[in-house]
């Protein structure tokens, strides 16, 4: 129970002075065996393409890694009800069921491929109508304008324990005019996975030393010492600047950017080939607003994307926030996640300090990076905690 | 004359002269026998009648009575005796020969020449028949002054009124009849106490009985406080409510536990669910916070308290008395499926100049209350918190960061003209602004939380006022006002915007009158329009609704949309109704009738599409609201009460986007149905028992569809029922001590939508009992208390977890819903106050109101672990002692 007791001498507030149960429980804490993520390679896909979705699990238990050999998985095919607030339908928290769209694999690591209408379930295209009745709703995006194709994770046991993965839908855009849909289409690159670019850990008298996963030899920590590690990922560019690989707002206006007079756009970005909605631009390429785009590949960071703004109705670059769960077999963190926002996108790190248990063993670290397309990056670390 | 009076002939009667003896040819000519012999030649024939009156004597048991006389005519017609001969009771002998004494006759004539003769009459007299008295143009004023500390009544008191004087006999009575209607001053003068005055408006027709109870102190005192006094009115006015409870603006302001707030009490009275702390929520009877319906005087305005529900929003200097009817109620209100609360105004004064400083840890409010000559009243109020100066005075850290603290200022301005007494055209303004926000910064970007919210309304009132020449009484109030609500949240990167710019116009127009004895009618119009310009951005579950299932400070769902939308709501009610007083006012009988056209349009019907341009809708209904209540006074000592109405409610604006509501809602429906008796006990002591029976349909429920058609977000299919009994044992202010137990057990349940299956009511209570008292202890010092008890808020419990990998937590599984209980409630409070006067009119109060006296820690909430495998309570405020002040004059 924990009060203010300046606020009692003030005497005249409830909810300050409102008492808040301090719940015991971390969710850093492997205290058991538990799923901590769920990587979709490819982070986003198109539903039509028809190519495989892997999945990749990351189960660990209090002595490490756990085995995930017996994981069922299924996409889950039906929409929760509007007022529900859930990942998933809760017809879907089954072993099987008519909504239910099973793999035919178990196991850590699988794949499949997306239900066909998947963003006529979850995106924004019309629900299928029944017959004789109006359309449905469209399902609402994120706050990214993102869709999501929920993904059931059957862990067995009595009674079993379900998670729900998801893998980021490359649907149309919804409620647009067709000149932004267009636009949308070009200037929309896939969601990629976040990368780990090092993960260091340093001590408090300012050495540092970078972690590896399977490494052949560990760092060694004191029992009880307080180290601080650092989580650093690729850098993407802040701001659109022609160069940097993106083709963003402004710098594919058929106006300023033509074939014939380059100026006041980013060919090197853009192209600037004139072209018709059909036209080959070539790898990686589309035609928006009659000029030929060109996608830069996805960056492992905070990365720009473009979306609808729901409230103006106009399309809006954004940056993606990022944040990290750190799981420890042992030991304590001084907080269960960290990030950066999207004002802090320029920042590539963040760091968590850790206390190191009291007595020597061998801890397991387990680092989730995410951003905020659903997008999924992780790694394991051991730490020797000797005397 | 008030009775028929005739003269009949006796059948054989017989005509005599004082000689001869002869028959009469005619009535009332009759041979009464001869003294000598003659002809009887012409019958004496009458030509002056005089009426008898009826016995004043026997008018308290009317019935029919005849006299025989013989009546002696002299030769010149006159009547020089009569005797009778057959009496019908001394009192109409008596009438009857005085009046037969002035009769006149053309004379006799016996032989051709006038003689004297006898004859027998016979008068009959009729009882008199009651005739409707003309409708009375003044006003009775009677009442008794009494001992306040005994109650024993006071004689030789003398009672002023206005140039009159009086005296009050032995039983402390005393009498004012005819007096003219409006208002008069009463002025109280006796050995032991100053004379003291107050003000009486009457109306014409209605008879008045007041209670005056002054408190002779012992003759050591300063005369200054030497007097206590107070007056209770019973006026025969029409009389709607069947279920109501009101509270005077004195003893509001004594209860322990609302910080001196007159209005704070409300949350005190019998069927009223106590609200969580920091809420504020008024729940009447079961009913939703929207469903009732708050007026000050004629004016509707949103709520009632500030935002944490800390302070109402109307000053108490201003306040005359509040009062509840929590359902059940009368024609002349409607557009609520819940109860009623209507905060009276105090009459602008027009003597003297009056005012208040008040401060508290929480506020600090000033008043002024005066006149401008003869005709111009005035008075103002204005409060502004300072709770977030004062935290940041006191505490090392910025609390508004973590918590949200209420910034709240309200105020009042009322001026009238009174260009004679029965006549007043007031205008008057109604402000009041809130705003909490709070922000709390995480390391992770996900758990950043920030909150602001921002309400508020301002009204300003024209209000016509006139007591008529035959007793009734007309009320004009046109008002315009603005309502603003904006709601910023943002959960991680989850947002939730509400903003709501609504404007009002208003305009209730009532007639009241006695057309007779038995009859009071009512009748009027009750006009409100209401449009708002409505913006949205966020989960379509955020923020909540009724019936939502979810667990305290869960993350909203991200699925985000928005919406832009304006709608109207308008409504133009005709209003009648009656109070028949039968069995000499044993009974009254309460019919009444209001016809509810309403309009409510939404300026899209389908979602937003970027290139299609918005349609709109309109929603026309009209709806015939029959309401009835009677009231038997079935003894001096117990009455019995019964009611039954029809309410609709329109539809919220919030609810009418097409992307998060539904642009076609049309109004809900409740059915009220109450009974109840009250037993006076005493003078002070009275117990009531109401139970009552609310039946609600169309209301307005989520789509449990998982793809609603386009704007259909919210369908309105719901059903609602509440039903109870309230009882209330009160022991009004006589005395030093005034206090009520109230309890109330009830039972409200709701269903959601695509479902007839009855669950509790989010703000279900099973059990709410209120005990309060106040007692004054002399020389100034006050004590008081307050005990509350309730039963826990129901909440659905959390049966299993699920594994939400995309934002890396874990989301409940419910069970039954509303199936748990949060723990009972229960609270005592206390409160200790002393004044000084200084003066005849000054007055310095010092209280100290403390909450939670034994600092009990009250479950407030249910909160869970990070995968919900444990839980435990938010618990409320600590033992809470706020000091305050309030200086008068």
């Amino acid at each position: 129970m924990v009060r203010n007791a300046s606020l009692l001498a003030v005497a005249a507030l409830p909810l300050a002075l409102a008492c808040k149960p301090d719940l015991a429980g971390r969710p850093s804490l492997v205290d058991g065996n538990r799923l901590l993520a769920v990587q979709s390679i490819p982070a986003e896909a198109k539903p039509s393409d028809g190519a495989p979705v892997e999945y990749r699990a990351l189960y660990v238990s209090p002595d490490g890694p756990a085995d995930a050999s017996d994981f069922e998985w299924a996409f889950c095919n039906a929409q929760k009800p509007l007022a529900v607030n859930a990942p998933m339908a809760p017809v879907c928290l089954a072993r099987a069921g008519a909504d239910l769209e099973q793999f035919h694999v178990r196991g850590p690591d699988v794949s499949a491929e997306l239900p066909p209408k998947a963003c006529d379930l979850f995106g924004p295209n019309p629900p299928p109508a029944e017959e004789g009745k109006p359309p449905g709703r469209p399902a609402d995006p994120d706050t990214t304008g993102g869709y999501y194709q929920p993904v059931r994770v059957l862990l067995p046991g009595d009674p079993p324990d379900f998670a729900v993965a998801v893998t980021r839908l490359n649907c149309d855009l919804g409620s647009a005019t067709a000149d932004q849909a267009r636009e949308y289409n070009g200037l929309h690159h896939p969601n990629g996975n976040p990368t780990l670019s090092s993960v260091e850990l340093r001590r408090q008298d300012g050495k540092s030393e970078p972690l590896t996963e399977n490494a052949t030899t560990t760092p060694k920590v004191a029992p009880g010492e307080t180290v601080t590690f650092r989580v650093t990922w690729p850098d993407c560019p802040t701001t659109p600047s022609c160069g940097d690989g993106i083709c963003s707002e402004g710098e594919h206006e058929q106006a300023r950017c033509t074939a014939a007079d380059p100026k006041g756009c980013c060919p090197a970005d853009c192209g600037g080939n004139s072209c018709q909605v059909d036209d080959d631009c070539g790898t990686g390429g589309s035609c928006v607003t009659s000029v030929c785009v060109r996608l830069a590949p996805a960056c492992g960071g905070s990365e720009s994307y473009t979306m609808l703004d729901p409230v103006q109705h106009v399309l809006r670059t954004r940056r993606e926030s990022m944040r990290v769960s750190w799981y420890g077999t042992n030991g304590d963190f001084d907080h269960e996640r960290t990030g950066t926002t999207e004002a802090e996108a320029t920042t590539t790190f963040t760091e968590n300090a850790w206390t190191a248990p009291g007595t020597a063993g061998t801890s397991f670290i387990w680092v989730v990076l995410r951003d905020d397309r659903g997008g999924v990056g992780f790694a394991t670390y051991e730490i020797d905690v000797e005397p | 004359m008030n009775f028929r009076f005739r003269i009949a002939a006796l059948a054989a009667a017989a005509l005599t002269s004082w000689g001869t003896t002869s028959a009469a040819e005619t009535p009332p000519a009759a041979a009464a026998g001869a003294e000598r012999p003659g002809k009887l030649t012409k019958p004496p024939k009458l030509l002056h009648f005089e009426k008898a009156p009826y016995p004043e004597s026997e008018k308290a048991h009317p019935e029919k009575a005849s006299v025989a006389l013989v009546v002696a005519i002299g030769a010149d017609g006159k009547v020089v005796e009569a005797s009778v001969v057959t009496s019908g009771g001394q009192a109409f002998d008596d009438a009857a020969v005085e009046a037969v004494k002035k009769f006149e006759f053309e004379p006799a004539e016996i032989d051709g020449k006038p003689a004297p003769v006898k004859i027998q009459y016979r008068y009959d007299f009729e009882p008199p028949v009651a005739v409707a008295p003309p409708v009375k143009k003044t006003a009775d004023f009677t009442g008794v002054v009494r001992e306040k500390k005994t109650g024993k009544p006071l004689a030789g008191v003398t009672v002023g009124f206005d140039e009159q004087e009086t005296t009050t006999d032995e039983a402390g009575r005393f009498s004012f009849a005819d007096v003219p209607p409006g208002p008069h001053s009463v002025s109280l003068s006796g050995p032991g106490f100053t004379p003291v005055g107050t003000e009486e408006t009457l109306v014409a027709g209605h008879k008045y009985d007041a209670t005056y109870d002054v408190e002779i102190a012992p003759a050591e005192l300063p005369p200054e406080e030497r007097v206590d006094f107070e007056m209770v009115v019973v006026d025969t006015q029409l009389d709607k409510a069947v279920a109501s409870t009101s509270v005077s603006a004195e003893q509001g302001a004594r209860v322990a536990g609302t910080g001196g707030d007159v209005i704070k009490v409300v949350e005190n009275l019998p069927g009223v669910a106590r609200s969580s702390v920091g809420s504020g929520a008024l729940v009447v009877w079961g009913a939703g916070a929207a469903d009732t319906r708050v007026y000050v005087d004629d004016v509707h305005i949103p709520v009632l308290y500030h935002e944490g529900g800390f302070r109402s929003v109307i000053h108490s200097d201003l306040v005359q008395n509040v009062e509840l009817e929590p359902g059940g109620y009368g024609a002349a209100h409607g557009r609520g499926l819940g109860g009623l609360v209507t905060v009276g105004l105090r009459p602008l004064d027009a003597e003297g100049y009056h005012g208040s400083l008040a401060v508290d840890a929480i506020d600090a409010a000033a008043s002024v209350r005066g006149h401008v000559g003869k005709n111009i009243r005035f008075a103002a109020a204005i409060r502004r918190s300072h709770l977030d100066w004062v935290l940041g005075k006191v505490s090392s850290q910025d609390v508004g960061e973590f918590v949200p603290i209420p910034r709240y200022w309200d105020s009042q301005i009322r001026a009238a003209w009174v260009p004679h007494e029965g006549e007043s055209v007031e205008v008057g303004t109604l402000f009041s602004s809130d705003r909490i926000s709070r922000s709390l910064v995480e390391a992770d970007p996900r758990e950043n939380k920030s909150e602001s919210r921002s309400t508020g309304f301002e009204r300003v009132y024209v209000r016509y006022e006139r007591q008529l020449d035959d007793g009734g009484k007309v009320t004009a109030t046109p008002f315009i006002g603005f309502d603003h609500s904006k709601i910023e949240s943002q959960f991680g990167q989850v947002p939730a915007v509400l903003s709501n710019e609504g404007t009002v116009f208003g305009m209730r127009a009532t007639w009241t009158g006695n057309p007779a004895d038995f009859l009071a009618l009512g009748a009027g119009i009750d006009a409100e329009v209401l449009t708002s310009s409505l913006s949205r951005y966020g989960s379509v579950t955020s923020p909540p609704r009724e019936g939502d299932i979810r667990v305290f400070g869960q993350a909203p769902p991200d699925l985000v949309a928005a919406d832009d939308w304006k709608t109207t709501v308008a409504g133009l009610a005709p209003f009648a109704q009656a109070d028949l007083s039968l069995a000499k006012g044993a009974v009254h009988v309460v019919p009444g009738i209001r016809f509810e056209p309403s309009v409510v349009t939404a300026s899209r019907r389908q979602p937003t599409k970027s290139d299609v341009p918005p349609t709109g809708i309109a929603n026309e209904n009209a709806h015939v609201e029959p309401r009835l209540s009677v009231r038997w006074a079935a003894t001096n000592r117990i009455s019995l009460r019964a009611a039954v109405g029809i309410y609709h409610q329109p539809p919220l604006g919030e609810d009418l986007s097409a992307v998060f509501g539904n642009p076609t809602l049309g109004p809900g429906k409740a059915v009220h149905y109450l009974a109840g008796v009250t037993f006076k006990v005493s003078k002070p002591i009275s117990v009531e028992m109401t139970s009552f029976y609310s039946k609600q349909s169309d209301l307005v429920t989520r789509s449990p569809l998982e793809t609603p058609a386009a704007g259909q977000a919210l369908i309105q299919d719901g059903l609602g029922r509440a039903y109870g009994t309230q009882f209330l044992i009160r022991h009004d202010l006589v005395g030093r001590f005034f206090g009520w137990l109230s309890y109330s057990i009830l039972r409200s349940e709701r269903t959601d939508g695509g479902s007839h299956m009855y669950r509790p009511f989010d703000l279900d209570q099973t059990h709410v009992f209120t005990a309060l008292a106040s007692y004054d202890l002399g020389a100034g010092f006050e004590v008081g208390s307050r005990f509350r008890y309730s039963t826990g808020y129901p909440r659905t419990p959390v049966i299993g977890v699920t594994r939400a990998l995309l934002s890396d937590d874990y989301s409940p599984v419910f069970g039954p819903h509303n199936s748990i209980r949060i723990p009972d409630f229960y609270q005592l409070d206390a409160r200790v106050a002393k004044r000084w006067k200084f003066g005849d009119t000054t007055e310095l109060e010092a209280y100290l109101d403390v909450q939670n006296v034994t600092n009990h820690g009250n479950p407030e909430e249910i909160v869970y672990n990070y995968n919900y495998t444990r839980k435990a309570y938010i618990t409320g405020l600590p033992i809470l002692p706020v000091i305050g002040g309030k200086l008068t004059w």
